[in-house]
């Protein structure tokens, strides 16, 4: 359970927060920080330290990038325990750290 | 803000929220909804007389949720559902679940208590978007009446692109009865996946010339991205194997000489055995699934991978990968397919002549088996239905050990003919599921193989299906029991029976389904199957329902016990010298 740094840019609506965790909490992933920044109208940008075990952090990071509301996700952990495969092999492009 | 019933129907003329909801899904290519109405649905059932779109008046929310996912699996079109709000809504949490575990593209409508008792426990509020969260792809909640068409439309291409999927959008009983415009929005934003790395299809061409023993291991995104002739195509050129999984039955025909059929806890020895002795997987719009895996550490241990799939999540979820590929499984098949057919077959190392006679053989040796001792077996009873039917009819199939002698035994030969909730495994799934198909299928027969612990799950809605004239049959395989959970008892519980009993007359399926107006017949004896099945099929006015009692105490082999590896695969009874029964 190391400490992973994860940034996320999310649309600025109700509830978007609880999708956020929807997604951690079935991952087991507890929140250790938390600091949100409303970015402009629709953007806020979540910056959070997740405990979670150093495999799930790919997959825990593969499925926030599916929400639609979530538009953004870079994993900033010192760790290089992105799973393999859940970076999109061939979609280069996409934000990632 | 009352409801006019009679409004222009231009685009951009004034409405209730209502009506703008019934032009989204008018203007969505919606023909068929499945629902239950309610106090917070009046505006939506008010505004749905003036409509064209068939609302088929379902007896349970649950019954509407998984008939949308008949309707949707049998026809590739989004399956839309309608349900109340409160105890209407939580009922759809488990057809929304099952939707979601099998990709099944649905649209999911639910009324809302009025705005202004949001959050006071107004009756029948439920904060379904809470509930429905972890099981929908995306849901709405609208509170400006204005858009209502953009969501709708959103909802449509959210629930039918990438990774189909339910969607949910809930909509307050103030929000329908406001007046709002109607305007369909031209075309949704659609996130295009990224064209394909020359180099990632460059390393699948080489893994797959280097092969000595590849299998191509199909999935339910094969039948979602229609790209049966392309596996097809795949095979014929490899020579591979290729095995079918539960959600993608009938993707290649059974009969196919290289269709190894079901793989898995109760698939074929040949089809769980290549896998395991691969040197290649060619994964196509699967999950790796661990009912199809068996223990991940022992599965395919020698095994490289390719991995196609169109959610970026299942690439080295469970199984890590050599190649992997988000993509559309179609058209990632069209670029291997260019580029491997142009080396092909100068670049090939080594034949599979030898892998194909390997494989040849442990189909030959190890065919499905059971024993006939006079007691009507339900491997019987769905060997004569296969017989009777040879492929032409589209099933569908509850849980349990009935959906997978269905499995095993029904031919499948096209895509979408076999439909049943995999993922989930929701028990109750095939009568309303059928009634779906039938209606997305109309011209095709349908038979629901059910189990008598599901069938009485959703048995109500032969209610409906007798009042919309939707005709179809249920095969309910009557063994008294839940029969898998038995079944499991019987084997690795010392035979400690529990809480697994349900009594074969209770209820009298006959009679029952008499008393929903369908047609009921019993079957006890081998000799009674054939004229029954003849008399139920050339029935196509009303659903008949067939009481088959069969032997209690009979298991689904082969089996791989949970948590083991699939080498450790049990055959069950085996023919002596040549096979008496089974095929």
């Amino acid at each position: 359970m190391n400490p992973h740094r994860l940034v996320l840019l999310l649309d600025n609506c109700p509830g978007v927060l609880a999708r956020v965790c929807t997604v951690l909490h079935r991952h087991a992933s507890n929140i250790e920080s938390l600091e949100l920044q409303t970015q402009d109208d629709s953007t806020t940008r979540a910056a959070m330290t997740l405990s979670c075990p150093d495999d799930d952090l790919g997959l825990i990071a593969a499925r926030l990038r599916n929400l639609v509301n979530v538009r953004a996700v870079s994993t900033l952990s010192n760790t290089t325990a992105v799973g393999q495969g859940h970076q999109s092999p061939n979609r280069r492009t996409r934000e990632e750290t | 803000m009352s409801t006019t019933k009679n409004d222009d129907q231009a685009s951009n003329a004034t409405c209730t929220g209502a009506q703008a909801v019934i032009r989204s899904l008018e203007a969505a290519g919606t023909e068929i909804i499945f629902g239950l109405p309610g106090g917070a649905l009046l505006p939506f059932y008010d505004a749905l007389l003036d409509s064209p779109i068939r609302h088929v008046l379902m007896r349970h929310e649950q019954g509407a949720g998984h008939a949308a996912e008949g309707y949707a699996q049998a026809t590739g079109r989004p399956g839309v559902c309608v349900a109340t709000s409160g105890p209407g809504a939580t009922n759809l949490v488990t057809p929304l679940a099952d939707a979601f575990m099998d990709s099944v593209p649905l649209v999911a409508i639910t009324g809302q208590v009025s705005r202004s008792v949001i959050g006071k426990d107004a009756f029948q509020e439920a904060d379904t978007i809470g509930v429905t969260l972890p099981v929908t792809k995306h849901n709405f909640k609208v509170f400006d009446p204005d858009e209502i068409p953009t969501v709708v439309s959103e909802a449509f291409h959210l629930a039918t692109s990438g990774r189909p999927g339910p969607v949910l959008v809930d909509i307050p009983k103030d929000v329908q009865q406001a007046t709002t415009t109607f305007s369909w929005p031209a075309s949704s934003t659609h996130k295009e996946v990224d064209d394909i790395d020359t180099a990632v299809l460059d390393a699948a061409v080489s893994l797959i010339l280097a092969a000595k023993r590849p299998v191509v291991y199909a999935g339910g995104g094969v039948v979602k991205s229609d790209a049966s002739s392309e596996v097809t195509r795949l095979i014929d050129l490899v020579g591979a194997p290729v095995v079918t999984t539960l959600m993608a039955r009938g993707v290649v025909p059974d009969s196919h000489p290289l269709c190894l059929g079901m793989p898995g806890m109760h698939g074929s020895f040949a089809a769980v055995t290549a896998m395991q002795r691969a040197d290649l997987l060619i994964a196509l719009g699967t999950r790796f699934d661990d009912r199809v895996t068996g223990r991940l550490d022992g599965f395919a241990p020698e095994a490289r991978v390719i991995h196609v799939d169109i959610d970026p999540i299942e690439i080295g979820k469970n199984r890590k990968v050599d190649v992997g590929i988000v993509s559309d499984v179609r058209a990632a098949l069209h670029r291997l397919l260019e580029r491997l057919s142009r080396r092909w077959p100068e670049a090939r190392g080594d034949d599979l002549e030898a892998w194909a006679a390997t494989v040849a053989f442990w189909q030959r040796n190890h065919p499905l088996y059971y024993e006939r001792d006079g007691r009507l077996k339900p491997q019987f009873v769905l060997e004569r239905l296969a017989d009777m039917t040879r492929g032409d009819a589209v099933v569908t199939a509850g849980v349990g050990q009935h959906q997978m002698w269905a499995s095993q035994l029904m031919p499948c030969e096209r895509p979408r003919s076999f439909i049943t909730s995999g993922g989930l495994g929701t028990m109750g799934f095939a009568v309303p599921a059928a009634l779906g198909a039938k209606l997305g299928r109309p011209n095709e027969r349908v038979i629901a193989i059910d189990g008598d612990g599901c069938f009485q799950m959703t048995a109500q809605e032969l209610a409906t299906a007798v009042t919309e004239r939707i005709p179809f049959v249920v095969a309910v395989i009557n063994n008294g029991h839940l029969g898998m959970v038995r079944q499991w008892q019987e084997m690795f519980y010392e035979s400690r029976f529990s809480q697994v009993e349900l009594p074969p007359d209770v209820p009298d399926i006959c009679r029952l389904a008499e008393a929903y107006g369908a047609i009921g017949f019993r079957v006890e004896h081998e000799d009674d199957v054939d004229p029954t099945l003849d008399k139920a099929l050339s029935i196509n006015d009303r659903p008949v329902v067939i009481d088959f009692r069969v032997d209690p105490h009979e298991m689904c082999f082969p089996i791989v016990p949970a948590g083991a590896s699939n080498d450790e695969i049990l055959l069950g009874p085996q023919p002596a010298g040549s096979a008496k029964g089974g095929r």
